[in-house]
């Protein structure tokens, strides 16, 4: 459909008309209150809970516990990760190989960025390779690990190898488990802000093939007149 | 790791637990150090052996734990537990647990038993979703205490736990009884399984001598079970719902009476299909699939019918219902492998030999959805590597999916038809006929016997593909898996017939040869598909392919088989006598080959004599294929016994075995008019005389039946037969008279 047909909504009209639909501020809380849970942040949490007067829908000790698990994983404290989560559902690495592969995979990353290389090998002989001969499909992960070892802090390193030691590799893991917690307890996976974001992208992508309008940055909330194409 | 003298102490049990969880190497390890197990062993079963109070209650829990992690994927770990007992020490543990220990305690004993049990029963067999890779080596001790565990005295154990006040024991009960029972046996036990204070009710209203019987009253199996497991559908927490519903879908299985029990809506309050059917519906994927498997289950003991037998308005809209549900979650791009897997398999299970369900799934489009996914995850280059490091998971979906796959496509020409054309599975399905996990394999045989079935399909896509040489490349593997090497021979049957363009090639690369080993071998199924191939082989053969044939057998074996305790054996073997015979040469084969013959005759009185009425109508044809050569008649005139069976068959058989007993006599009476005097003697002219009474009337009477059983004949072509041979024997019979008159 050639640009000139397509009708233009301005920015004010755009504002005006998501301001008339009608969204309760229980909803709105309601949606803030699931994102704190899911994500754990349990003092947040509690104090949005008193603020908004609202009941958590879990207890907040299962908000900790999970809270926790995430910090010792962003610290790269593995052992004390795994300890947590064997506490709260001994089943989930039993029932969850890669998600146990995962774990392991991290605590050799961390041997390897602390330099302690005697370890990171043993490590890698003793516990891993097993996983590898067990299954398979961890090889090509547990290669991209050992990489790490041949190329040291050569600047040939490449990128997809790098990543491994980054903090984003640490939060990664930390969302895995976190998400596999709160499937064994049925809970949600994914916090409902999040689906609610995609949604609205959608949304935006399919209006746009009849009209130009202003789109959400999403960077900082702000409406902008962006070029379409 | 070696523990010498450890402290059995919580700081020490939570180390060895957090080293063994998930981690396959240390299980084994752990097994190894039988003393440290046993000790935990023995902490679980007797209190006393540890400190009083809440830190022996800690060091029991994680005692619990370590044995529970054990089970988890450790054949070595489990090969131990058996022998150290771990399985009674749990039940006694529970069965003495006082209400002051903490519930914590209590829901560790009961999910270590319950991970336990699964671990046992999946040792023993079968295997609740497709086929299991290999047979536990430890499979006789596995199956003694899986027997131990369904024990009246035991189950008085653990069942009333499904009451227990703690949601945790409620929800480890049920999932045992969801994956802990996979035989009719275990099942019944449970079924019929009621609290003590309703048994003593139930013998003190009977008179003294009446010994309870839990047959007698086969309307009451499962009601305490399937009461209680509903208490537990209704609360609102979510695993507890899923675990009755697969609890109630594994005991529903055959149990026609529960299932439609729980069809039916008491009074007031909902039936449990129609709980489950809206449960299949909600947010959670595991419960969705808790609940079509529920309904299914119940859908299908409700009918334990024919495979074309009419599906009710009402059931049909329930299948429907569950197969949106199940197209979703195989559709679905972030549902896991395991989720899509049992969705598949649950379609399986619903639509499984049933054509109506079968064509309804095609029209939902379940076919297509599962053959998408199929498709995607299939690569059809060979590349090695790729299929070493392919995960199981993965392996596993393309088993369920194939499964499905072959189930919907059996019966249904123009389901095949889309299977190959519109679909395009056959590269897939090629392909996984090379997969290394046998399950791959076996799903894929089905998926070309189904296809296989369809004469078009023979012309076209079996050929031209490639698919049926391929699969004839697998039946010729001397060290295939015994259940790939069925499904397999399966194929076979169908393309060594006649009318397929692979039979030449078929015979060119071997087949005979390969049929002929599996006659030889010991295993039933592979001589019964063997037969069948040799049996469809020599329908309408030339006399070279039939010698061929008799000469790989051998004539011995064929005697041999001849008296096999097994019907469907001897069946065959008759069946393959009948098409041996089926003109007047080879008839004459059939009689210099097996020694003068007296000695098939023989047998022939007796196959005409079997329980077994497809062993009868085959030995039947025989007869009349033998009464078409006259040098050969003379041999069955002088067989009383044979002539007496076939007197038998001409009134107490069914209508498929007196069609060609009385073509048989026709023939005889026809071509050999001195045969009067056997038949009479016999009885046979008395017999075809009193058929032919009242046919007049019967043919019209609504009194068919009674007809009938007064010895008349109601089929239009066996009177028609019967009147020309009665015709000959009164003609045999006037001339003898007159000459006999004559010679005076």
């Amino acid at each position: 459909m050639p640009v000139q047909q397509k009708a233009k909504i301005y920015q004010e009209e755009w504002e005006r008309r998501l301001h008339d639909v009608q969204v309760s501020k229980e909803d709105l809380n309601r949606l803030v209150m699931d994102y704190l849970v899911i994500e754990g942040y349990k003092t947040a949490a509690e104090e949005f809970s008193k603020e908004a007067g609202m009941e958590s829908p879990v207890d907040f000790d299962s908000i900790e516990n999970r809270m926790n698990i995430r910090e010792a994983l962003q610290r790269g404290d593995v052992g004390e990760a795994i300890t947590r989560v064997n506490d709260l559902n001994p089943e989930i690495l039993d029932t969850n190989p890669s998600l146990y592969f995962r774990l392991q995979q991290q605590k050799l990353i961390e041997y390897i960025r602390q330099g302690k290389i005697a370890e990171a090998l043993q490590f890698a002989q003793e516990e891993l390779a097993p996983r590898g001969e067990e299954s398979p499909e961890f090889l090509s992960e547990l290669e991209r690990t050992m990489a790490l070892l041949a190329f040291e802090s050569s600047p040939m390193m490449p990128a997809s190898v790098s990543e491994l030691l980054s903090p984003a590799q640490r939060m990664k893991t930390a969302a895995e488990v976190n998400a596999a917690i709160l499937e064994s307890f049925s809970q949600g996976k994914e916090a409902k802000l999040v689906g609610l974001l995609r949604l609205l992208c959608w949304g935006e992508a399919m209006l746009e093939e009849r009209a130009d309008l202003p789109k959400l940055d999403l960077s900082d909330g702000t409406f902008g007149e962006r070029m379409s194409g | 790791m070696t523990v010498t003298t450890t402290q059995v102490d919580v700081p020490a049990l939570k180390a060895i637990k957090n080293s063994v969880i998930g981690n396959r190497t240390a299980k084994s390890a752990l097994a190894k150090n039988e003393s440290l197990l046993a000790r935990l062993i023995d902490c679980i079963r007797d209190p006393s052996h540890t400190p009083d109070g809440s830190s022996g209650a800690h060091v029991r829990v994680e005692a619990a734990h370590i044995i529970a992690s054990l089970s988890y994927g450790s054949p070595d770990a489990l090969r131990t537990l058996l022998r150290l007992d771990a399985l009674p020490a749990l039940l006694y543990a529970i069965s003495i647990f006082p209400p002051s220990d903490p519930p914590t305690l209590k829901a560790a004993l009961t999910r270590s038993l319950r991970a336990l049990a699964a671990a046992i029963a999946d040792a023993v067999g079968p295997s609740q979703w497709g086929l299991s890779p290999t047979v536990s080596d430890i499979r006789p001790e596995a199956k003694v205490a899986l027997d131990y565990l369904f024990q009246p005295e035991v189950l008085d154990v653990y069942i009333p736990l499904l009451l227990d006040p703690s949601p945790a024991v409620n929800v480890a009960i049920a999932q045992l009884l969801s994956v802990a029972v996979r035989n009719p046996d275990h099942r019944g036990r449970v079924l019929e399984w009621c609290p003590p204070v309703e048994r003593t009710r139930e013998a003190k209203g009977k008179r003294g001598w009446e010994r309870r019987d839990p047959t007698a009253s086969p309307t009451r199996r499962g009601v305490w079970i399937a009461r209680t497991l509903t208490t537990l559908l209704l609360r609102k927490d979510v695993k507890l719902q899923e675990a009755a519903l697969s609890a109630l879908a594994n005991l529903v299985r055959d149990c026609e009476s529960l299932a439609r029990r729980l069809a039916r809506a008491p009074p007031g309050t909902e039936s449990v299909l129609s709980l489950a059917l809206e449960l299949s519906k909600s947010r959670n994927i595991d419960l969705q699939l808790a609940a079509s498997y529920c309904a299914t289950s119940i859908l299908r003991a409700c009918s334990q019918t024919v495979y074309d037998s009419p599906v009710s308005a009402n059931d049909q809209t329930h299948a429907i219902t569950i197969m949106h549900v199940l197209n979703r979650i195989i559709d679905s791009e972030t549902a896991s492998n395991q989720a899509r897997t049992k969705a598949c398999f649950i379609l399986y299970q619903l639509v499984c030999d049933h054509s109506v369900l079968c064509q309804l799934a095609f029209e939902r489009n379940s076919l297509a959805k599962v053959a998408a996914l199929i498709n995607a995850i299939t690569p059809t280059e060979k590349a090695p590597e790729s299929e070493e490091d392919e995960p199981e998971s993965v392996s596993r979906l393309r088993e369920a999916a194939l499964t499905a796959v072959a189930a919907i496509a059996l019966f249904d020409t123009d389901i095949r038809t889309a299977v190959t054309d519109e679909l395009r599975l056959i590269p897939a399905i090629q392909a996984s006929l090379a997969n290394r996990y046998v399950g791959v394999r076996y799903a894929a045989c089905q998926c070309a016997r189904a296809l296989s079935r369809a004469v078009s399909a023979l012309r076209t896509n079996i050929v031209d593909t490639g698919l049926g040489l391929a699969v004839f490349q697998l039946f010729l593997k001397q060290d295939e898996d015994r259940r790939v090497m069925h499904a397999a021979s399966a194929v076979i049957c169908n393309i060594v017939t006649n009318f397929s363009p692979l039979r030449t090639a078929l015979l060119e690369q071997g087949v005979i040869p390969r049929l002929v080993q599996l006659l030889r071998s010991s295993d039933v199924e592979l001589k019964l598909n063997a037969l069948w191939a040799f049996k469809n082989l020599l329908y309408k053969a030339m006399p070279e392919l039939k010698r061929e044939v008799i000469g790989a057998i051998g004539w011995s074996e064929i005697s041999n088989l001849l008296l096999d305790p097994d019907s469907r054996l001897q069946e065959q073997v008759f069946h393959i006598l009948r098409h041996i015979a089926d003109g007047v040469e080879d008839v004459e084969l059939l009689f210099s080959e097996m020694a003068g013959g007296e000695a098939l005759l023989d047998n022939l009185a007796d196959a005409m004599d079997s329980e077994n009425e497809d062993v009868v109508l085959q030995a039947v044809f025989v007869l009349a294929n033998i009464a078409n050569s006259p040098t050969h008649q003379l041999s069955i005139l002088s067989h009383p016994r044979i002539l007496k069976r076939l007197r038998d068959c001409l009134v107490d058989a069914k209508v498929q075995i007196r069609r060609p007993a009385v073509s048989c006599v026709l023939e005889l009476a026809r071509q050999n008019p001195r045969s009067y005097r056997e038949l009479h003697e016999a009885g046979i002219d008395t017999t075809l005389r009193h058929m032919l009474e009242h046919t007049s009337h019967v043919a019209t009477s609504p009194t068919l039946r009674f007809g009938r059983q007064m010895g008349a004949e109601d089929d239009m072509e066996v009177q028609d037969k019967a009147r020309q041979a009665l015709h000959w024997l009164e003609q045999a019979q006037l001339t003898r008279e007159m000459l006999a008159e004559t010679d005076l």
